[in-house]
């Protein structure tokens, strides 16, 4: 028992790791640009395609995260130069309208090229094997998506409050009109940011690939959770996002595994096998919209307003 | 709601000097008369015209007679009243719920689960109906409405998704898989009336007349009720956003704070607004269930959900009839994609072109008719531009291609098209900023 304990938590925590690289690029375009951005999921969806493609044809698993990165990172320029830049400045609605347009566009183009089977996308033996970790065993795999995802973690926090890029952005965040008044690029700066976010969702979308199957449309489920941690940890702030990231993974993966048993403790059977799966899935909105009652900015607000 | 500015079109006149009003008067007419064309034969001119294949008549024999039409266009009719229920809250209200499908399937739950506890009386159904959306619609208002902007768009998400998961979940009622209904029975049996929304509404029996086209799927009855639903909301909603109440409410969306410094309570009738919309799109549920006859959590999902507000936004948002415009514009859009361009590109190619309208024509296809009478000529090529282009458009993409036949059998035309389309569209781009940049 202790085992499915153990491997339940740590599961959430690396779905919840993965859920923060989804949501860092979509928190930093959405609270400095202001920008809705539903083609988030497509992005990630593309990573893992384009993964999946340079393991079908070298058969190496690094290479295909070595490509993928770069592949969405320029993917997500070309996406930002071409058509979102112009959208900055309208409302919201125009860019739901837009970006939706782009999912409908990138998922019928992977059933078009790739077809609509799950690509195939194997983890090499030499990085998932049953690891012995504290007394218990947990999938190597896994651990190296938490450690791969910390790491981004910390690497984004010391990007935002230590360099030169950072302060901009933090500054492009709370005033965009006088950081351009300052003589900066803020064009520029917000196509690097998108495409910082872009190649961070493709990283995702590889890194869970060989997890989850790798199907046209697979970004749309994992783009509403990111919406989630990014309305739950306030909108624009990095800090917030990794804070709820962590909290959805574990309260979604532990929702999953125990809710049943849990109502079990005090409802009728039957009663609980309905309502026990239901609850679960409804679990993260129902958090979503009590943090939102209670702090309508969410946790961690990055700027007021 | 901060955040939202949307360039509105020049209000609708019901005067006959506004050619907008002219249009949507034919529209209505020829709508209402449609069903007819299943039971009267094609006239013998249009036979010939069809023979000859002289266009644009030879399209009148085409959908002369077509009984799958009516579905279909009932289909739209229904959509169009979710659309104008949104359009209460989203184009008067400034409230962007991206969570209106939520009320489509709670109206078809409606008709499902009262029906399989053996219920098919229809003015119950309808009732349940529209009180269940309502009373969903207050819990999720009464929450939702404390925030605003990105957080309002999300949370409303929020709770729709809770909804789809809840039917998913929802075994004894279908769960994922959905479950078939009954049609709704509308039967005043003290009066000796019987009929249900299964019936055609004209006298049409196939056993005794062979040329009738009529059959239960494609019944005439479910097409009026949505008619006649459709134009009883767009009356409701023009009415209500004309009168005092929609005053307030379009007041708390141009200036929130201002309406509140004049003591108007915005929040309560904010919350009004929403539960109206969410009754309406109650009754656009009711008839969908009855229409598809089926049962599905899909009906809740986000992209429906999507779906609705880009009907809206293509339409043009805070027009009324934009949103019946833009619900049978997009499905007429997506038929024909299908159609011509083919199931599997028929998306690829919807995407882009969504993309353009929004960056071209930001107010909704209505906005592009001018609405002063003196311009007639203007409107009509405008408007022959519009529907021209577009169908251009598709017949360049369509597997019967001019392009196609010169550059002989190329197996993913659209996707060649669509990406040298995009290497264009980079081109100009730079070459506008750098423009820009010099000058």
């Amino acid at each position: 028992m202790g085992q499915l304990y153990f491997e339940t938590v740590l599961n959430g925590v690396q779905f919840g790791v993965f859920l923060f690289l989804i949501s860092a690029g979509l928190t930093l375009v959405f609270g400095i640009m202001n920008m809705v951005n539903l083609a988030h999921g497509s992005l990630f969806m593309m990573g893992a395609y384009i993964g999946s493609y340079v393991f079908q044809q070298t058969d190496s698993f690094v290479l295909a995260v070595v490509f993928a990165i770069p592949a969405s990172l320029v993917l997500g320029i070309v996406l930002e130069y071409l058509a979102l830049r112009t959208l900055y400045a309208r409302d919201h609605l125009d860019q739901v309208l837009a970006t939706f347009g782009f999912i409908l566009f990138f998922n019928q183009l992977v059933l078009r090229v790739f077809g609509a089977t799950s690509q195939e996308f194997r983890l090499p033996d030499a990085i998932n094997f049953p690891m012995p970790l504290l007394g218990f065993t947990y999938p190597s795999y896994r651990l190296i998506v938490i450690v791969v995802g910390l790491a981004v973690a910390l690497g984004l926090f010391l990007l935002i409050a230590k360099t030169r890029m950072g302060m901009l952005i933090r500054a492009g965040a709370s005033n965009r009109a006088m950081v351009g008044a300052l003589g900066i690029n803020v064009r520029l700066l917000f196509t690097l940011i998108f495409g910082l976010g872009a190649a961070l969702a493709g990283l995702a979308g590889v890194m869970i690939g060989p997890i989850e199957s790798v199907e046209s449309g697979m970004g749309e489920n994992k783009l509403i959770l990111a919406f989630v941690v990014i309305v739950i940890g306030g909108i624009g702030s990095i800090r917030g996002a990794f804070i709820a990231s962590i909290l959805v993974g574990l309260v979604e993966v532990i929702g999953r595994v125990f809710m049943k048993d849990m109502l079990r403790a005090f409802l009728p059977e039957e009663f609980a096998q309905t309502a026990g799966p239901a609850l679960a899935s409804m679990s993260i909105y129902i958090l979503m919209a009590a943090v939102l009652f209670f702090r309508p900015q969410g946790l961690f607000p990055a700027r007021s307003g | 709601m901060a955040g939202v500015n949307v360039v509105r079109t020049p209000e609708l006149r019901t005067s006959f000097r506004d050619p907008r009003f002219v249009l949507l008067l034919i529209g209505a007419v020829l709508l209402a008369l449609y069903p007819i064309t299943v039971i009267v034969p094609a006239p013998a001119f249009l036979k010939a015209f069809a023979i000859g294949g002289v266009r644009p008549f030879g399209f009148i024999s085409d959908v002369w007679g077509q009984t799958y039409l009516i579905s279909l266009v009932s289909k739209m009719l229904i959509f169009a009243i979710a659309v104008v229920s949104l359009d209460l809250i989203l184009g008067y209200g400034g409230m962007v719920s991206f969570g209106h499908a939520a009320y489509i399937g709670l109206g078809a739950y409606a008709v499902a689960v009262s029906s399989k506890y053996g219920i098919d009386n229809g003015y119950f159904q309808l009732a349940a109906a529209i009180g269940g959306s309502a009373l969903v619609a207050l819990f999720i208002g009464a929450i939702s409405l404390r925030t605003s902007g990105v957080y309002f768009i999300m949370i409303t998400l929020a709770f729709t998704q809770m909804l789809y998961y809840l039917g998913i979940s929802l075994e004894p009622f279908g769960g994922d898989d959905g479950m078939n209904t009954k049609r709704s029975n509308f039967s005043l049996q003290s009066l000796g009336i019987n009929f249900t929304l299964n019936d055609n509404l004209f006298v049409c029996e196939k056993r005794l007349d062979p040329s009738c086209k009529i059959d239960d799927r494609d019944g005439s009855s479910i097409y009026y009720a949505s008619y006649f639903a459709l134009l009883a909301a767009i009356w409701f909603t023009r009415k209500l956003v004309h009168s005092r109440f929609g005053m307030v409410i379009r007041g708390a969306m141009s200036n929130p704070v201002r309406m509140q410094a004049i003591g108007f309570p915005i929040y309560r009738y904010r919350l009004t607004a929403f539960v109206l919309a969410g009754a309406i799109c109650g009754v656009a549920g009711f008839l969908f269930a009855n229409h598809q006859q089926f049962l599905s959590p899909v009906y809740m999902n986000w992209l429906r959900s999507g779906e609705i507000m880009i009907m809206g936004i293509l339409g043009g948002i805070g027009t009324i009839y934009g949103g019946v415009i833009g619900a049978i514009g997009l499905l007429t859009i997506e038929e024909l994609l299908e159609g011509h361009v083919g199931k599997d590109y028929w998306q690829m190619v919807l995407g882009p072109l969504l993309v353009v309208l929004v960056l071209f024509a930001n107010r909704g296809i209505f906005s592009l008719i001018p609405h002063e009478m003196r311009k007639v000529p203007m409107f009509i090529a405008r408007f022959a531009l519009v529907i021209g282009g577009m169908y251009v458009f598709i017949w360049l993409m369509s597997k019967n291609s001019p392009i196609l036949k010169i550059a002989g059998d190329i197996p993913h035309l659209p996707l060649y098209v669509i990406f040298g389309s995009m290497l264009l569209a980079l081109g100009l781009r730079y070459r506008q900023d750098n423009r820009a940049g010099h000058g």
